[in-house]
């Protein structure tokens, strides 16, 4: 809450002192109802802000929350799902074990890698590391969650995997609060690897608010 | 070097890409859905995820007529690349615009596209993201690791 708001009018003392301590009197007096009249315009105009965005935030969550266990995913087209979901689970495993070269070792030589601050690496040894710098720093310690929302081959050698996903400390987040697409490939060694990857955090409070202000952005499967 | 058969995918893609960029000028819903496969995804940059043409249609149908109402589309390739046959993934830069064309595009995206049976590229996977241009510098500075090898 704003207190700068309340403090700007009587900021500056009078000048010179009231001639008379009347005026004093009245002076302080209308200073004072100003002052309370803004601490209540303040206060109102806070908790409804405040509020508002606990209740877009409360009412923000997903239907659509896919299942942590990937083998549990029908996926759609002709091509092996489960060798798609070992290529996912080997990946949370290698940042569970803090190995960059692990994770680098997923993706193909060129492929690409888009972060959820928007940053964008290209090839293996890029990928490498900067998830060296990130596990031996921020995200040391961390694991990964994910939770899949959907596989499709789009032709015996090339699968799209839609998930959830968040990095957490401790026990596993209920929400997660990111959304990746993964376009995977299969190389000719026979194994699925990484070409595609990017990561989007949700927005849910200005998610909600679009979907008030235009209830036809609401995706079919969240109405 | 390319083959010609690849050159002639390049070609394929950029044009599909062309069309979203004027399916957009146009505000056209169904124009722009067509562009995509039956069950395409689409995630936005705020995290929505859309699935299916329908879904992509209906919302853009409600962005053309709302927020995105009047705007154009502004995009720059940053790279094409066929990881197998008939499997096109593209990286751009992009962005929403009304009057002059920004000189810097504020989202980046990823599309994969699948050419169909009947012979035409659609976009099977879209997913935007907008940078935050603050928060990746602290980063870089904090952890200079983190800076792409192209940035060096």
């Amino acid at each position: 809450m704003s207190t700068d708001r309340i403090t700007l009018p009587t900021a500056t003392p009078p000048a010179t002192p009231p001639a008379t301590p009347t005026a004093s009197r009245s002076g302080r007096s209308r200073r004072r109802t100003v002052k309370r009249a803004l601490v209540a315009t303040a206060l109102v105009l806070g908790l409804t802000a405040g509020g508002g965005y606990l209740w877009l935030s409360a009412t923000s969550d997903v239907k659509v929350t896919g299942s942590a266990a990937c083998t549990d995913v029908t996926a759609t087209g002709p091509g092996d799902r489960d060798a798609v979901c070992g290529t996912l689970s080997a990946l949370t495993s290698a940042w569970g074990d803090g190995d960059a070269d692990a994770y680098g070792r997923l993706f193909t030589q060129d492929a690409t890698y888009t972060t959820y601050l928007g940053t964008h690496y290209q090839g293996r040894q890029d990928i490498t590391e900067a998830h060296r710098a990130l596990l031996g720093g921020f995200l040391k310690g961390t694991r990964l969650a994910d939770s899949i929302l959907g596989i499709r081959f789009l032709g015996p050698d090339a699968a799209l995997v839609t998930s959830r996903g968040d990095t957490y400390t401790g026990s596993r987040p209920d929400e997660l609060t990111k959304v990746q697409t993964y376009t995977l490939v299969r190389e000719d060694d026979g194994g699925w690897r990484i070409a595609a990857f990017q990561n989007t955090q949700r927005q849910s409070v200005m998610e909600k608010g679009s979907f008030l202000l235009a209830p036809g952005t609401v995706p079919r499967a969240e109405k | 070097m390319q083959s010609t058969s690849e050159s002639g995918a390049t070609a394929a893609v950029q044009a599909v890409l062309n069309r979203l960029i004027d399916a957009w000028g146009r505000q056209d819903a169904e124009g722009y859905g067509a562009l995509f496969t039956e069950d395409a995804t689409y995630i936005s940059y705020v995290g929505t995820y859309y699935q299916g043409r329908r879904d992509i249609v209906e919302s853009h149908r409600a962005l053309f007529g709302g927020f995105a109402k009047g705007t154009r589309l502004a995009d720059a390739v940053l790279d094409i690349r066929f990881p197998v046959p008939g499997v096109a993934v593209v990286n751009g830069r992009g962005d929403t615009y009304k009057g002059k064309r920004p000189e810097r595009l504020s989202k980046i995206q990823t599309y994969t596209l699948v050419r169909e049976d009947d012979g035409e590229w659609r976009i099977a996977a879209f997913q935007n993201t907008k940078r935050r241009p603050l928060m990746e510098a602290v980063s870089y500075r904090l952890a200079p690791g983190l800076v792409p090898a192209a940035q060096h």
